[in-house]
């Protein structure tokens, strides 16, 4: 006896009792797309988990933006700092008063010519 | 199979009645829950009251630019954004919970405080501020914490250095809620040279101010380098973290240009240094400014505007260089011989009789005798002068007797060569700031025109030029006549690629090379025997002019006084001016300096050739080191020393015996002494040939001898 003997016919009265007794789903035959409503399932979980690690990435994302920002904050500070104590006049000021000889060039450097 | 196996099997197929009610029940209820799901995803609205505690919280975030820099002509920095930090604490934070926990609250009370004891003692020590010690912090934190405040300030204007130390420190290292840290961020403008070329590179009161009120380099190019505001949406996550929600507007901030400009900072500092010196020197002197420009393209290289306090104390205060037009005196005398010459009217070595250096055609009160004449007659018993020491010694009777002579029957012709040459209006200079002046020049069509105007204007008076502008005149001159328009910025752009380049402009021709040339002739002979001797043994040649000045005085100084020059006590303000460019022979930089005095009594001076000229020849001496330009080439096959690397000495060698240093420069031989623990001694230039220890303080003194 083949499948397609054995299965009810679909007419309303069967869908009423079979949504009564539980069995619409084998009646209406939906077992045939489980794989594919499996499918659609693993993609929904899969789905929900990528947004979760994209969110968790977001996170670490403005976490390191906060980091970087200080960075930039420490450089920029340091760079004010490095620049401030090069300027000429406090460096010649600095020699005098740690009693160095080295002082301000009093002519131009001499400069080898290359050949 | 029979009826009664059929019977017993559809018995046992049927459900039960109580699985049917479960059945028919658990029906229903998905009936209703689909309906309602139904209902309240299309037909209910909910009420407004609860949606947003509903909703996953979101918020516009502000995204500041970083405001751009202002670099020099190499690069390096003038101006940077940073923010700074101002440090609050809630005293009262776990106050009231440990008040309300009656079994640990006493305890915890305690530690907390022995905390706070140690945050006090770490507080001074890293913030070291005057006076403040960790009792002073202990007390404000008690006092904050007696009291409920909430928000008591612990320090201001903190680095992120200092910040993170700070946050090291016991209870500033828990969450807020527990160790009540408060961290306000501000950004703000750092200057790294402090007040060097301050008015210069201006201000603004912070980067979104779109205020009018334009002072320098911040407020003129204020619109490229405060950048543009962003957008960004951004959502709570499920634990709390704010996240960019990427559903929303999103627009970043475009943060400000960078602002190259032609300032070279050395140079700044050098004419700075300069000016501060010789200003401080006279007691008679309150403001002074000094321009270095570079001849073949007019970029300001240097401009330093600084005023004196009544302590002696220098700041900037407003840009006189750009700003402050006045008669210049006879710096303007260049001006008249560079019309004269190029009209050929007259060459250097022509000659006028002196007449006792009286204009006839006026009265004494009008045209004062000149006495630089009466003394040229005593002391060489002639009756005739050249042109050329006429300027070399500045006289005004030479100037006013050839303009008139030349020009007294067309004095518009005179004055209309004074346009050509640019000095009757300002220049579209970038930092001409509110408040400056106009310059002038008489119109002979007005109705204020006088006779007298022609002759005054011969020396520079009855016109008004910023020293600015004399600068660029003189500029011209070393230019072989080409008038460069004077410029400041020379590009703005971002990570060191210029996106806008501002390149030099020629303004117009002023005269040929050959006037340029006799003028140079002039200019030098000026440095070399005439007025300005000061400059006579400058490190180059330099061809320039010196000028002295009465200024006019504002009403308010002069009360009651119907002379614009002087008050009622005959007491003067006096302009001093030296402009010149180096080196005389192939110029590259044009220089002016102007020193203004207080108000002088009768009979005291202040002269061009004394500080305008004394701050010009320290300019000029240190920017001839400064600059490799002027360098001494080396042919590779001369003779120069060996040097082997391993007799270069660092600190390392500290404790090393005497380093030999014979066949080194200078630099580094003082470099390898002072690194070995001794002092140093030195004579003569060029390489240590020879090297004594002298036995003395510590581990003694070097003497070396170079050649």
């Amino acid at each position: 006896m083949n499948r397609s003997e054995n299965q009810e016919k679909v007419t309303f009265k069967t869908v009423v009792k079979s949504l009564f007794s539980g069995d619409i789903l084998t009646l209406l035959r939906v077992d045939r797309f489980l794989p594919v409503i499996i499918f659609l399932f693993a993609l929904g979980i899969i789905n929900i988990f990528l947004n979760y690690m994209i969110e968790q990435t977001m996170v670490k994302v403005e976490r390191n933006k906060v980091v970087l920002e200080e960075y930039k904050i420490y450089h920029a500070q340091k760079t004010y700092e490095f620049v401030k104590s090069g300027r000429m006049s406090t460096v010649q000021q600095m020699l005098e008063e740690r009693g160095s000889k080295v002082t301000a060039p009093v002519k131009p450097a001499e400069i080898i010519k290359a050949d | 199979m029979s009826e009664q196996e059929k019977y017993e099997d559809r018995e046992r197929r049927r459900p039960s009645r109580v699985l049917m009610l479960f059945h028919i029940l658990f029906l229903l209820l998905a009936f209703i829950v689909v309906g309602r799901i139904i209902y309240i995803q299309w037909i209910w609205e909910p009420n407004p009251k609860f949606v947003n505690n509903f909703r996953p919280s979101k918020h516009k975030e502000v995204l500041e630019p970083r405001r751009g820099s202002i670099l020099d002509h190499n690069g390096r920095l003038l101006a940077i954004s940073t923010p700074l930090y101002d440090i609050y604490m809630d005293c009262y934070v776990q106050k009231e919970a440990n008040a309300k926990n009656k079994t640990k609250g006493v305890e915890n009370e305690k530690k907390w405080m022995e905390k706070a004891e140690l945050l006090s003692k770490g507080l001074a020590e890293v913030l070291e501020e005057d006076g403040k010690d960790a009792s002073y912090y202990m007390n404000r934190i008690k006092e904050g914490r007696a009291n409920k405040r909430r928000y008591v300030r612990m320090a201001s204007g903190i680095d992120h250095g200092k910040l993170l130390e700070l946050k090291q420190l016991p209870l500033f290292n828990e969450p807020q809620h527990k160790g009540g840290l408060i961290v306000d961020k501000a950004d703000r403008r750092l200057y790294p040279y402090g007040t060097l070329a301050r008015r210069v590179i201006g201000y603004v009161k912070n980067n979104n101010d779109t205020s009018q009120i334009h002072i320098g380099i911040e407020g003129k190019f204020n619109h490229e380098l405060r950048g543009e505001e962003g957008i960004a949406w951004e959502r709570r996550t499920d634990k709390s973290n704010w996240i960019w929600d990427v559903t929303s507007q999103y627009k970043p901030a475009k943060d400000g240009l960078d602002v190259r400009t032609t300032l070279d900072i050395n140079i700044q500092d050098i004419a700075d240094k300069a000016l501060k010196k010789n200003m401080a020197r006279s007691e008679h002197i309150e403001r002074g400014c000094a321009v270095v420009m570079d001849v073949e393209t007019g970029a300001i290289r240097a401009m330093v505007n600084l005023q004196k306090d009544s302590l002696g104390n220098f700041y900037e205060s407003f840009n006189l260089a750009a700003g402050l037009p006045g008669e210049p005196g006879s710096v303007f005398k260049a001006v008249t011989m560079t019309t004269l010459l190029e009209d050929g009217l007259v060459n250097l070595d022509d000659e006028i009789e002196t007449n006792h250096g009286i204009m006839k055609e006026y009265t004494l009160r009008e045209m004062p005798q000149d006495t630089y004449i009466t003394d040229y007659e005593r002391r060489t018993g002639r009756d005739m002068i050249s042109i050329l020491y006429g300027f070399q010694i500045s006289s005004n009777y030479v100037f006013r007797r050839l303009v008139k002579d030349h020009y007294g029957d067309s004095p518009e012709e005179f004055i209309s060569r004074l346009h050509t040459y640019n000095l009757g209006a300002n220049f579209d200079f970038e930092l001409t700031e509110k408040g400056s002046g106009k310059p002038s020049i008489p119109d002979t069509k007005d109705a204020s025109w006088r006779e007298t105007h022609l002759v005054s204007a011969a020396i520079g008076y009855a016109v008004k030029v910023t020293p600015l502008q004399v600068a660029t005149f003189y500029n011209a001159i070393a230019n072989n006549g080409k008038m460069m328009k004077p410029y400041i910025v020379e590009s703005t752009g971002k990570n060191g690629a210029a996106q806008q380049k501002f390149k030099p402009t020629v303004l117009n021709s002023i005269c040929s090379k050959a006037t340029a040339d006799t003028l140079t002739r002039a200019l030098t002979q000026v440095t070399l025997e005439g007025t300005a001797k000061k400059l006579r043994n400058a490190k180059c040649k330099v061809a320039g002019k010196t000028g002295t000045a009465r200024m006019y005085l504002h009403p308010s100084e002069r009360p009651g006084s119907k002379d614009p020059y002087q008050d009622l006590q005959g007491r003067k303000k006096h302009q001093g001016t030296f402009v010149g460019f180096f080196p005389a022979d192939d110029p590259k930089y044009t220089a002016i300096v102007v020193t203004y005095t207080k108000k002088l009594a009768p009979g005291v001076n202040a002269y061009g050739g004394d500080v305008p000229a004394g701050t010009f020849k320290d300019i000029v001496d240190e920017l001839w080191a400064y600059e490799n330009e002027w360098s001494e080439r080396l042919e590779t096959d001369g003779d120069i020393p060996d040097m082997e690397a391993e007799n270069i000495f660092t600190d390392k060698d500290a404790k090393a015996p005497i380093p030999d240093v014979k066949g080194y420069g200078l630099k580094d031989a003082i470099y390898a002494i002072e690194n070995s623990g001794f002092r140093c001694e030195y004579s003569g230039t060029g390489h240590v040939v020879s090297q004594t220890h002298i036995k003395g303080n510590g581990k003694g003194t070097i003497r070396l001898t170079l050649k």
